[in-house]
Order: structure tokens, then C-alpha cells, then sequence
């Protein structure tokens, strides 16, 4: 009877595990990413997951002519370092590397055509050795450069 | 002792489950990508190619109502209360359906009028999408602080913007962290199809009185594919599956304008400003007629969202 409970209360540990990895992506995504985007403005757009390391995510969006986007990828310091970031258009043509730059996070784009691009953000494999697989919150994140006039 | 294995396994498999579960939810899904859909015109680097072919999780991101706002106002579009979905619409709205595709033309709504400066409206429309988000269950994302600040920043359309992005931005996550994806989905929808009904209607039925915002029009053709994406990856959920027929109805007239690329995609990177500027020539065709036919499916799909 006794494990029987210890059963009962292990898996709600479990579970409650699991949600939380899920809803720290809110409060990582708000309190950590966000305000890396200033001072473009944030579009509203909620994309943040947990992920694993040796796993990727890619993300769809159509840039439009004229505008100014910002890209923020924020990962928590649970997750390998050097997270590999590209940007390519729908023929898989590489537009822009962090590998290049530092593995810098953060970076603009000046749109002067309308075309869909696809972020791929890579997380590097963990120790082989390790017994863990280290995991954590991933955000991407957009902004856009605000230069609407007041009438 | 076997009790107590089968007990463990049985915590194993519940752990697998549930941490499988948490990492297919949300606007993603993994998959597969065949390697016939990534060759295109250029050849991609064998690691690239390796990475693509891994599972991974995706990402559909469409353009907000923000965004979309911005777009129509760059294009020098004019502000028309007129076509705004009425606050008296909101009590109507009783599905999970019509409450998460409002919420998400009410969204579109509060972000054009704050875009022209029309603060009372916003603080209405920010109201109206408040009781939807409610009615919803999404808690939190709009409160009464909301509302206050909101009141208290009325003229600084920067900080207005702020909010409305942070709103739109909790009510998403909420939706997708608690196991409602979809839903999540059909108010980015809901969003989506106002931007666009405006856009069309603000052209006042011509493609000639405002190139711009013709051209802003024609390139939704490439978000459409992002949106049948996004609702693919709910496919099972019947009131997905009513969207998609929608989106699909618009698919066909958006099909017959074309887009015809000149030169392909080129970049250019400037390290010490941290940006990239990314070009191509394009053309695009359309006619009035194509433009109307367009106009009147996007509205008609547009009313019957909001009816």
C-alpha cells in the first residue's frame, strides 16, 4: 500500500514536471526574450517550446517589402551554448548564418522583397558520455521596426 | 516486488507519454521532411541537409494583426470604423469557434484603431477581445491592469502597441501551453482573415488607387500557405477541418494571381550593424477581376465568421 502511494505521488511529480516545463516557456518567453526585441516592436506572436538538445525547430514566416524585422532567439541556460541559427528561403538557400558571427542571438533583417524564410535554430549535441539529456526553453521571437507616423 | 516493478514501469511509460504529449503540442509538430521537398535550385550543404531531414519541431507564424496593421498603414490605407466587426457582435459568440476567431478579429480590429490613433476604439475592442478571452478560459491574458494601463498610456501609441502585442501574445501561449492548440490556431485565423478583409476593403474595389496595398494583398498568396500549414497540423479537429475548406476556397482565386520571381533570392550582411538585408525581383499579376472575385471571398467567409 505504502509504494502504492509513493507510486501515486512520484507520477504526480511527473506531471507536474512536465507542465512546468511548459509553462516556464511563457514566463522565459516574456521575461527573457521579449525585451531583447526593444526597440522594435514585438508582433504578438507566441513561439517558444521546450527542446531538447540534438533537436532543431524551424519556423515559417512571410517577410513583407519595406519593413525591418528583429530575430530573437533565447534559450535557457539549461540548453548547450552556440545554438546554431540559419535563415533560408523556401529553396533551402542559406540568407544568413550565426555560425558566421559569433552565434550571436539577435539580429535584424531589412526585407526589400516579400518572401517566406524559414529560421532554423539547431541545438548542438550533448556529451555522448552524460547519462542526462539536458533540455529546456527555446523562444523565437520577432520584432518589427516601428516607423508608422502619428496623423 | 513485482508489484512495485510494475508500478515503475507503469511511471516510465506514464513519463514517456506525458513528455512526448508536451513536446507535440502547441502551433508545431514534428516530422519528417522528404528530401524531394528540399531540393530546390540550389544545393544545400550535406549537414544542412542532415539537419533538415531530422525530427524537429516547426513553427507556423503568421502575421499578427499588428503586423498586419502596420502593413495597411505603411500603404497609406485610411481608417474606416465602418468596417470594424460591431462590440454588439460579442454576445453572439457562444463555440469555441466563433469566440477564438473573434478573438482574433477583435485583436485585428483593436490593432487598426490604435494604428490611427483612435484610442477610445481600442480601449473598446480591447474590452470586447477581454470578454472573449474570458469566455474562453484564458486567464490572465487580459485583466483589469490591462485595461488601466492601457487607459493611463492612451497617447503614447508605442506603449499601446506594447500591450495589445503582450495580450495577443498571453492569450496565445495560454491556449497552446494548455493543451488547445488549435484553438490558439483559429484565433490566429480569426486575426489573419480580419487583416486581410481590411486590407481589401480599404482598395475600394481598384487595383489602381493604391498599388501598395494591392501589392500587400497579392503577397498574402505566400501567408495562405502558412496558414493551410498551421491548420494541417490540427487536421483532425472538425472545426479545423471547416477552416481549412475556407482557406482552401480562397486558395483557388489566390492561385490565379502570380508571382513570377526575376532573379533569385540574394542577401547581404553587414556584420557591424547586425543586419541582413535580403532582395530579390519579383513581379506580380493581377487583375480587376481576379481582385474583386478576391474581395468578395474574403469577405463572404469574413461575414460568416462574424455572423
Amino acid at each position: 500500500m505504502k509504494i502504492h502511494k509513493f507510486s501515486i505521488f512520484c507520477l504526480f511529480f511527473v506531471f507536474i514536471g512536465t507542465i512546468n516545463n511548459e509553462a516556464q516557456c511563457i514566463a522565459f518567453a516574456r521575461g527573457v526574450a521579449k525585451p531583447k526585441i526593444l526597440p522594435f516592436v514585438h508582433d504578438g506572436n507566441y513561439n517558444a517550446t521546450f527542446i531538447e538538445e540534438g533537436e532543431s525547430a524551424e519556423l515559417y514566416k512571410t517577410f513583407f517589402e519595406g519593413q525591418t524585422y528583429r530575430l530573437v532567439v533565447a534559450a535557457t541556460e539549461t540548453l548547450p551554448k552556440n545554438i546554431r541559427i540559419r535563415i533560408l528561403n523556401e529553396q533551402r538557400k542559406v540568407m544568413f548564418d550565426n555560425a558566421e558571427h559569433g552565434y550571436v542571438y539577435v539580429w535584424d533583417f531589412e526585407a526589400q522583397t516579400s518572401e517566406t524564410l524559414i529560421v532554423h535554430a539547431k541545438v548542438p549535441e550533448g556529451n555522448p558520455e552524460s547519462p542526462t539529456i539536458a533540455g529546456g526553453c527555446l523562444a523565437i521571437m520577432f520584432g518589427i521596426k516601428s516607423d508608422v507616423k502619428r496623423k | 516486488m513485482k508489484k512495485f516493478m510494475r508500478t515503475s514501469m507503469f511511471l516510465v511509460a506514464a513519463a514517456m507519454l506525458l513528455h512526448n504529449y508536451s513536446c507535440t503540442c502547441e502551433g508545431r509538430k514534428k516530422q519528417k521532411i522528404d528530401e524531394k521537398d528540399i531540393v530546390g535550385d540550389v544545393s544545400p550543404n550535406e549537414q544542412l541537409l542532415d539537419d533538415f531531414n531530422k525530427s524537429k519541431l516547426i513553427f507556423y507564424s503568421l502575421p499578427s494583426p499588428l503586423e498586419t496593421a502596420m502593413l495597411i498603414k505603411q500603404a497609406g490605407a485610411s481608417y474606416d470604423i465602418t468596417l470594424l466587426n460591431s462590440l454588439d457582435n460579442v454576445s453572439r459568440y457562444n463555440t469555441n469557434l466563433k469566440m477564438a476567431l473573434n478573438l482574433g478579429i477583435y485583436s485585428a480590429d483593436m490593432s487598426y484603431t490604435s494604428l490611427f490613433d483612435q484610442m477610445q476604439n481600442t480601449l473598446l475592442y480591447m474590452g470586447a477581445s477581454r470578454t472573449l478571452a474570458d469566455q474562453l478560459g484564458v486567464l490572465g491574458a487580459i485583466d483589469e491592469n490591462t485595461i488601466k494601463k492601457l487607459e493611463a498610456n492612451m497617447n503614447d501609441r508605442d506603449v499601446v502597441m506594447d500591450i495589445i502585442s503582450e495580450t495577443f501574445m498571453n492569450s496565445n501561449a495560454y491556449l497552446t501551453e494548455n493543451d488547445r492548440p488549435a484553438i490558439a490556431g483559429m484565433v490566429l485565423v480569426g486575426g489573419w482573415i480580419e487583416g486581410i478583409y481590411l486590407a481589401t476593403q480599404l482598395a475600394h474595389n481598384s487595383i489602381s488607387q493604391n498599388p501598395a496595398l494591392i501589392d500587400r494583398i497579392v503577397y498574402q498568396k505566400l501567408s495562405l500557405q502558412t496558414v493551410l500549414s498551421l491548420l494541417e497540423t490540427y487536421g483532425d479537429n472538425p472545426d479545423v477541418q471547416y477552416l481549412t475548406g475556407k482557406m482552401n476556397q480562397l486558395k483557388v482565386i489566390f492561385d490565379e494571381i502570380r508571382i513570377v520571381n526575376k532573379s533569385k533570392a540574394e542577401a547581404e550582411t553587414l556584420p557591424e550593424q547586425q543586419v541582413t538585408i535580403i532582395r530579390s525581383e519579383a513581379e506580380t499579376h493581377i487583375t480587376q477581376d481576379i481582385f474583386e472575385k478576391l474581395a468578395n471571398k474574403i469577405a463572404e467567409i469574413r461575414n460568416e465568421f462574424i455572423s
